[in-house]
């Protein structure tokens, strides 16, 4: 007798995680205050610790993970202050004035294994860098999922009289909407010949969803705004330990003074920036603010608006495009939107005909056909909305300017 | 800042999360941000509200460190 056996085995949808960090002690944060008049830490670690704990949540799509909130499983878990592991770390190790543990870990099995308790205050020259790494175990698929955090700072800002502070006239989260900005299409009308260029006009459409964002900067000292003594920086956070500093006319920066840094938000996707107001003549740890822009993908309706029959006798076809957001007509769409004219017949679907506003395309070309049954056009668009704008360089990466030197962007 | 020892149930029961809090069998350390949510015009007020008592940073520090405070 002869026989044939294969093994097979369920098929397991793959694990899904997510992981992110909170603070369970919002009023322990990450960001404490010294008052050097009392050489007191607010709120002081070492009686109310703060508490940062790495919520992981995991799911598979055909329910076949019981347990949503996993971090009962995690295994191997380690907290790294500055990329060292926080036990080797030299300013970790010690205690606190009442002999306890700068830091503990949460090792029970409970639903906040792995949250980090910190008794450590932090001295106002000295910021720590965080981060959690530690592993699941998924043993329907025998494979071990590693987590790890975003960064997060400890840090520590001083309040004596003397303190240097920056502040900024703006949010520190910017939000840039292509969908409000008068101004982008007040430069998309004059650059089409659809309006004359007018001062005026472009000094109304400057308003604060303009693409052009001025920062206004103070910088103090205690509570008096200081004019001279410093010089104000601005760097791109490229990670929580790691800047560059960006300069007037590089990329979205237009201009940095003492008291306002320009940037062009048609530049920017999603960027933080951090401001350092530089002292000249100080001991004192430089002042400075991190702030972050974000653009904005509002939501949008876009549609043909030829409902016009074709005649036996038309060659050509014109559409334009409509489109509509938060309840008010869109003007220009094509200024924002990438608009794909497209068409579908009973025998060419999905055939491109050009991007734009709006469209001019031979009939013959679709295909359509001749009789009743097939005599039909879906006329359509496909659309998203345009990335920021970035350099227009040639293939050796030099800029393009115009004839003032200006560098030209496109998207 | 001034820091409060309470009583935990009390202070629970105003939706304060106990993780990461110092307690010791009853009682549980608070600091005076954390009493805003509890009824109460001032500290004092609020403090007695959750059977608590008021310290400053020096005198609870004292306390933390005669022991017996998770």
């Amino acid at each position: 007798m002869r026989s044939n056996k294969k093994r097979i085995r369920i098929d397991y949808a793959p694990l899904n995680v997510a992981v992110s960090l909170e603070c369970l002690t919002p009023l322990s944060p990450a960001l404490q205050v010294f008052n050097a008049d009392n050489n007191e830490y607010e709120p002081d670690r070492e009686v109310t610790p703060s508490t940062f704990w790495p919520q992981v949540v995991a799911n598979a799509n055909d329910g076949s993970w019981p347990n949503q909130y996993a971090n009962f499983i995690l295994t191997q878990m380690h907290w790294y202050v500055d990329g060292i592991e926080i036990s080797q770390h030299p300013d970790w190790t010690g205690q606190t004035s009442g002999g306890q543990a700068l830091y503990t870990i949460d090792e029970s099995g409970s639903s906040s294994r792995g949250a980090l308790t910190i008794r450590k205050n932090v001295p106002p020259t000295k910021q720590y860098t965080l981060h959690f790494e530690g592993i699941i175990t998924d043993p329907r698929l025998g494979t071990n999922i590693p987590i790890v955090t975003d960064d997060f700072i400890l840090s520590t800002e001083d309040k004596s009289e003397d303190a240097y502070s920056i502040s900024i006239g703006d949010d520190q989260i910017i939000q840039y909407n292509p969908f409000k900005d008068k101004l982008h299409l007040y430069d998309y009308k004059v650059a089409h010949g659809l309006i004359a260029a007018s001062a005026a006009a472009e000094a109304a459409a400057t308003d604060e969803n303009a693409y052009l964002r001025t920062i206004n900067i103070d910088v103090f000292k205690a509570d008096t705004k200081l004019n001279s003594g410093f010089t104000i920086k601005l760097y791109r956070v490229n990670s929580a330990t790691s800047f560059t500093e960006i300069t007037a006319g590089t990329d979205e920066v237009i201009s940095i003074s003492n008291s306002a840094i320009v940037l062009d938000l048609r530049l920017v996707t999603k960027a933080d920036y951090l401001i350092r107001a530089v002292l000249t003549d100080s001991n004192r740890p430089d002042p400075q603010l991190q702030f972050s822009v974000n653009r904005v993908y509002q939501n949008y309706d876009c549609r043909p608006t030829n409902g016009t029959s074709i005649l036996p006798s038309d060659e050509q076809r014109y559409d334009v495009a409509m489109c509509d957001s938060e309840g008010q007509l869109v003007e220009c769409p094509e200024n924002i939107l990438k608009i794909i004219w497209k068409t579908d017949s009973a025998y060419l679907a999905n055939l491109e005909h050009n991007e734009g506003g709006h469209t001019v395309f031979s009939i013959a070309k679709t295909k359509i056909g001749k009789n009743f049954g097939d005599d039909w056009l879906d006329v359509y668009v496909e659309t998203e909305i345009k990335e920021a704008h970035c350099d227009a360089t040639d293939e050796n990466g030099n800029d393009f300017t115009d004839e003032n030197g200006n560098d030209l962007i496109f998207n | 800042m001034k820091y409060v020892i309470a009583d935990r149930s009390k202070v629970l029961s105003y939706g304060i999360n106990a993780i990461g809090h110092r307690s010791k069998e009853a009682q549980i350390i608070v600091n005076e941000k954390e009493l805003d949510v509890v009824p109460g015009d001032t500290l004092n007020k609020r403090a007695k509200a959750v059977d608590g008592k008021v310290y400053t940073a020096t005198g609870i520090k004292r306390i933390i460190n005669e022991g017996g405070w998770l």
